[in-house]
């Protein structure tokens, strides 16, 4: 079996995707992924053939796993919840001008950036451009709007919140 | 060589073997697989031989640069470390201490019992 332009694309999408999932630091995942696309141009090769499944090389390079800890995702994932319900209270008493444990909304809301700070750097790090070491480009394109969604639904959920609140009143 | 040699064998001797093509001239992974199989270690999948190329750069004892290939993607170029020639001298002298000890445990197919 040899090598086309769409399996090697299809390689590629699963291989960054499988290594992200095994915490490969994003420079490393470029220079990885390019090996294998420039040992596939020169043999000819298809790469599931010579690498075996995105999935399966990806598990055996474990020399380049960056697996944190399970109290490191306990404690961010439980940061990110309280980050989401602090905001969320903090903007709901900021709109709806009253206080939240007799406390003003916005510090509510500044409390919930603050402890929001250590995941977003986390998720930041995660989903850090993978780019070609053989020519600086981005190797997976992300849609600009894919990050100002993550970014828009929580602020569109407090709005719709406060719009409904602001409905039934 | 015969090819039911066992895959264990070659893992072994893997690592010092691309050392050493390594160590001839600065080359890049299809190169070096096919110095292997001319070597008469057989066939070595690009799944088996980047690791290894990537181990041994991690370790200090090649290092790696991108090159623009003609008309073609680039080529990860590996050359040796002194540190790794320093390597490949020590290993190799202690690889056929361990070998000629090992022949002289193992029968001989060629001699008569």
């Amino acid at each position: 079996m040899s090598s086309t332009p769409e399996t090697i694309a299809d390689y590629r999408q699963s291989l960054v995707l499988a290594l992200r999932l095994q915490e490969v630091p994003a420079d490393r995942i470029g220079e990885i992924v390019a090996e294998v696309e420039s040992h596939v141009a020169d043999t000819g090769e298809d790469p599931t053939e010579a690498f075996g499944t995105p999935r399966e090389y990806a598990a055996s390079l474990t020399d380049e796993h960056r697996k944190p800890p399970w109290w490191w995702t306990t404690t961010t994932l439980v940061l990110a919840a309280a980050a989401g319900w602090l905001i969320g209270q903090g903007a709901f008493a900021v709109l709806l001008g009253e206080p939240y444990l007799g406390r003003s909304g916005w510090l509510w809301l500044g409390i919930g950036i603050v402890v929001g700070i250590p995941p977003a750097v986390m998720v930041s790090r995660r989903s850090r451009e993978v780019r070609d070491p053989r020519t600086g480009a981005p190797l997976v394109r992300t849609p600009r709007w894919a990050m100002l969604l993550f970014y828009a639904i929580p602020f569109l959920i407090v709005l719709a919140g406060w719009a409904a609140i602001e409905l039934v009143n | 060589m015969d090819d039911d040699l066992p895959t264990e064998w070659l893992r072994a001797v893997l690592p010092l073997a691309v050392l050493s093509v390594v160590a001839e001239e600065e080359t890049y992974g299809y190169a070096v697989a096919q110095q292997l199989q001319t070597g008469g270690l057989g066939a070595v999948k690009g799944g088996t031989l980047y690791p290894v190329l990537n181990r041994l750069e991690a370790e200090g004892l090649v290092t790696s640069s991108w090159r623009e290939g003609i008309g073609g993607p680039g080529r990860k170029f590996f050359a040796v470390t002194p540190a790794g020639r320093d390597h490949l001298d020590r290993r190799s002298a202690a690889w056929h201490t361990f070998t000629e000890r090992a022949s002289g445990l193992l029968p001989d197919p060629r001699s008569t019992r």
